[in-house]
């Protein structure tokens, strides 16, 4: 390649980079303003993060893929698959933004490493390159790390450090993963030729190894067993922002960088290492842990941390079809995750902040008080219990119709059992997703406190209500976008 | 005109007045139905159908997933609809004096009200698992904050067994949906739609319900398993029957009247609606079995009964045993036995609304329902002792009472049952015993407490006699049950035809 045509090329894909330019000047705009005493007050410095996300989004939407496009000579990749979980991210950080608290301390850095974090995710998910694969994912979490110590308390210190330590170990393998890969296929581009042709000239035992050491690194970051076990002590003392914000950036990124690097190591079945089995392994005991453990839980953020870790294993069990059909059915998945996981969080911020919940037996008796926001909890929890009238239940039909249909298209008993079992984990998981609902409705009240209400958690929890029970509704409107994303890199 | 239905049910979110708004709801849908079932025809297959797509997501090179928001009714359900809206109005009724969390109350039971209407008209699987689930939550609420002292735990554990059961409903609907295509775009998309399931045709070639063989090992078998487990829960059959007397015995009064009377009739018609024609083969090799599973709900929730302190659990466990007649009827897969089936669940829940209903109006006046504190009510209490008979007896099977019609049918199904052979007419004969242990658990307790001298521990002040309201709500119920007792044929009209359709799909595949 010579000079000129490498010089025409980063110009093309500089183009379809904006939403990241607009990103990264948000954040310098956020730096300099912090560094301005008059500026630097949590509402400026929210404002300004929310306008950037908000300008971000809008470009993501605007400069929307009509079909793939190769950058930088196959470093990133514009596509509609990127181009909606960039859409996520950008959303779950405008909602984390949105319901800081206002005595959030060290805000200025609070933000910056939030717009940070959604930066990493959307390189994250363009990249087609192990290298960018890595720092992009790696810009999330070390951004992960450190916001999940803002509460500033001892056990914030101790839930963020084991993050950080678990999160180093398992990247470090990871780096080795892919170098290993590397080697055996001389080639970093994941999306090449010379990847692909290398992966099946290269020795077995050497993709194995580096292949399962690349997947382990995705695995912890997306909590699932065997690597889950930073999650809920990070989830239970970090903000609650943030915790939410931890549930799905990170989780998506790595999701969607695991179905682009399993998508090329599977090979259309020509590979010789059982991947899908792996995965499917993988989303079995996410599943059967993170429900089982989260039935004995008494605090609702160490709740929602198995639940999201069974949550992983559900998402993993459509990615381990490796068909567009898993596809389509993880990404409706995702989004409803999401918008569900949303709500529930907001909702239990609310009840965080203003009746100082902090454990599932404080919720008793607050449904008379707040009904409309107890109602909206509730739709959260059935929605990732997954029963009517939410978008959860459109969500796992979709992935149990999925499953089963890719049982019977290539006879992989493994499919049937995770059919089965999820099928039965969603029976378990009623329990927990229902204790906080039978608190706040069955238990009286102890003493009725006054009400402060805020006006911007009852509107988002609105938007996002309203999205479950669309979603169900009519599930076509969700599936129509999803459609023109295309599987093929 | 059914769409209508729902639509009315739902308007839920009204300020104010919720009791006049859910009276008016309740009241208008009588009138849509009387106004129904005067354009109604018997011969007919589906009447008053409203199709509309859903949704319909591509999947790419798997096809569609799509459903229909496909309603309709037919000889069967005609006459659930028609107990339904009755029952809902009733129900409305007997809450009036409802005190607490008002809002709630009148909301959830409208979206119940909904859902049950929902379920008995919807024709497409998906749609009507959805209005199945959809009973769960608001029955969760209503029993769990308006029930009496054991309410957490009844609510939890309805909820967990309605729940396991409908995930069983669940695989066998996606293993149904996955096994036939919609004809209108052959090749392209499975469907849920039960009118096209209903045709064999659309059945695909090497899908997992595609076999001849329906005993336990194959698909067949076990799909069949599936949905059968899956609504006798919610019919409930023994030994799947505990959460019942809980649910029953905790619920409010007009929570306890919509269960017995609506809910359990879903697991019937659940399974004559969708579950034997589809499955038709499974369905006749089973039958010795679900025979057997009847025949042991009528015993073991008789005998049951007869040891029962409280008159709610002694009421709930005569359920038990009422809808063991129904599974009865459908193993034998005659016209008599079919048709017996479906009389009884609808007289049925005529005849458990009341005797819920009575027990409620002895419970308000005393919050006491064991049944060794009282003796000698009828001295007291004369109308209200008269309703309690007229319950009693038509529960009872006397003939006269609508109880009696199916009952009678149903046996006259078992005797002459040909795929049970002589094991049908053991089982009828073993059933009679069961109609004797509910004489005397009957008897007995109209001895134990409406004869001799008069004693109530709760003292006798609070005895007042009935109020207008009561006997508005439990004079069209008493008459409803004379009138189909004597005169059979106002339902049969309704049910026969459907029952000639519904039995000849079932030749066709067996043998």
């Amino acid at each position: 390649m010579n000079v000129g045509t490498f010089l025409q090329d980063t110009v093309d894909g500089l183009r379809h980079l904006g939403a990241e330019v607009i990103l990264l000047s948000g954040w310098v705009l956020i730096l300099l303003a912090g560094l301005i005493p008059a500026l630097a007050k949590t509402g400026v410095l929210r404002t300004l993060a929310l306008l950037t996300l908000a300008a971000t989004a809008y470009w993501v939407v605007w400069d929307w893929p009509a079909d793939t496009l190769t950058l930088f000579g196959g470093l990133l990749k514009h596509d509609a698959f990127g181009a909606l979980a960039k859409l996520i991210f950008c959303a779950s950080a405008l909602f984390a933004v949105a319901i800081t608290s206002r005595g959030q301390r060290h805000s200025h850095e609070y933000f910056l490493l939030l717009v940070a974090a959604v930066l990493g995710g959307q390189l994250a998910a363009m990249s087609t390159h192990l290298l960018v694969m890595v720092l992009a994912l790696e810009i999330v979490s070390l951004c992960g790390y450190a916001l999940a110590g803002f509460a500033f308390t001892k056990t914030g210190a101790e839930g963020s450090l084991k993050y950080f330590i678990m999160g180093s170990a398992l990247t470090a393998l990871m780096i080795y993963g892919a170098s290993l890969l590397y080697g055996a296929t001389g080639s970093m581009d994941f999306s090449s030729d010379v990847f692909a042709t290398g992966l099946l000239r290269a020795p077995t035992s050497l993709v194995w190894v580096g292949g399962l050491l690349l997947v382990a690194g995705l695995l912890m970051k997306i909590a699932s067993v065997p690597f889950h076990f930073w999650a809920p002590d990070a989830y239970e003392a970090g903000p609650t922002p943030v915790v939410a914000f931890l549930a799905v950036v990170p989780k998506v990124a790595a999701m969607v960088v695991l179905a682009r690097v399993m998508w090329v190591l599977y090979a259309g079945g020509e590979a010789l290492v059982p991947w899908p089995t792996i995965l499917g392994v993988a989303a079995l005991a996410s599943m059967v842990v993170g429900n089982l453990a989260a039935l004995g839980q008494t605090t609702p953020k160490r709740l929602l941390a198995y639940s999201s870790i069974a949550q992983s294993g559900f998402m993993l069990a459509a990615l381990s079809c490796l068909t567009p059909g898993g596809l389509s059915a993880w990404v409706f998945y995702a989004v409803v995750f999401a918008a569900a996981n949303w709500v529930v969080f907001i909702a239990l911020d609310v009840f965080e902040k203003e009746h100082g919940c902090t454990e599932v037996s404080s919720f008793a008796g607050l449904g008379r008080q707040r009904v409309a926001l107890a109602v909206v909890l509730s739709l959260g929890m059935l929605s990732l219990t997954g029963l009517p009238p939410a978008g959860g239940f459109t969500a796992k039909l979709l992935l149990f119709t999925t499953l089963w249909g890719t049982f019977e298209g290539n006879g992989e008993w493994l499919y049937q059992l995770l059919f089965f079992v999820g099928l039965a984990n969603t029976v378990v998981s009623l329990f927990f997703y229902l204790k906080i609902p039978y608190y706040l409705f069955f238990k009286p009240a102890p003493a009725a406190a006054p009400i402060k209400s805020s006006r911007w958690p009852v509107f988002f929890l609105t938007v996002l209500g309203a999205l479950l029970v669309a979603v169900f509704l009519r599930p076509d409107a969700l599936t129509g976008w999803i459609n023109r994303v295309t599987f093929a890199w | 005109m059914a769409i209508g239905l729902l639509l009315l049910a739902v308007p839920v979110r009204l300020r104010g007045v919720f009791r006049w708004s859910a009276l008016l709801a309740s009241v208008a849908q009588v009138v849509v139905f009387v106004f129904l079932l005067r354009s109604f025809d018997a011969a007919q297959p589906w009447q008053a159908m409203e199709q509309t797509p859903w949704f319909s997501i591509d999947l790419g090179t798997w096809g569609k997933l799509q459903a229909t928001y496909l309603v309709a009714i037919d000889g069967l359900s005609v006459g659930l609809v028609g107990l339904s809206v009755l029952v809902l109005l009733i129900a409305v009724g007997s809450s009036w004096h409802v005190q607490e969390n008002i809002k709630g109350y009148w909301s959830l039971l409208l979206i119940l009200n909904g859902s049950i209407i929902g379920s008995f008209c919807a024709l497409d699987l998906l749609l009507f698992y959805v209005f199945f689930e959809f009973m769960l939550i608001p029955m969760y609420f209503l029993i769990g904050i308006w029930g009496g002292p054991r309410r957490e735990y009844a609510s939890i554990k309805f909820f967990l067994y309605t729940l396991a059961g409908s995930i069983f409903i669940l695989i066998g609907i996606i293993l149904v949906y996955l096994s036939y295509q919609d004809p209108t775009q052959p090749a392209v998309a499975h469907t849920f739609n039960i009118l096209h399931i209903y045709q064999p045709l659309q059945l695909l070639i090497d899908s997992p319900l595609y076999s001849t063989d329906a005993t336990l090992g194959s698909y067949r078998g076990w799909v069949f398993g599936l949905f059968f487990i899956g609504f006798a829960i919610k019919l409930p059959a023994v030994p799947l029957h505990t959460w019942l007397p809980d649910a029953h015995v905790e619920a409010p009064t007009a929570i306890s009247v919509v269960l017995a009377a609506l809910l359990l009739k879903i697991g019937g018609y659940g399974l004559i609606r969708f579950v034997y024609p589809v499955l038709p083969d499974a369905a006749q090799h089973f039958s010795p079995w679900v025979a057997a599973v009847g025949l042991l709900s009528i015993i073991y929730g008789a005998m049951n009964a007869l040891a029962s302190k409280d008159l709610k659990r002694l009421v709930a466990y005569s359920s038990v045993s009422h809808m063991g007649f129904v599974l009865l009827g459908l193993a034998s897969g005659t016209s008599e036995g079919t048709a017996g089936a479906i009389y009884q669940m609808i007289s049925h829940g005529l005849i458990s609304a009341m005797l819920f209903l009575l027990v409620g109006v002895l419970y308000d006046r005393t919050h006491d329902r064991e049944i060794n504190h009282y003796s000698g009510l009828a001295e007291r209490m004369k109308p209200f002792t008269a309703f309690v008979l007229i319950a009693f007896f038509a529960s009872m099977g006397i003939p006269g009472f609508s109880g009696f019609i199916g009952e009678l049918m149903v046996f006259l199904g078992a005797f002459r049952a040909a795929g049970l052979g002589a094991f049908g007419m053991w089982v009828a004969l073993a059933a009679t015993v069961g109609l004797l242990l509910g004489a005397a658990y009957y008897l007995w307790t109209l001895q134990r407490m409406f004869f001799g001298p008069f004693h109530s521990r709760a003292g006798e002040h609070n005895l007042l006699p009935l109020t207008a309201r009561e006997y508005a709500l439990l004079l069209p119920l008493a008459v409803a049950t004379v009138v189909l007792g004597l005169f059979p044929q106002l339902l049969l009209h309704y049910i026969n035809p459907f029952v000639q359709k519904f039995l000849s799909a079932f030749p066709a595949l067996s043998h």
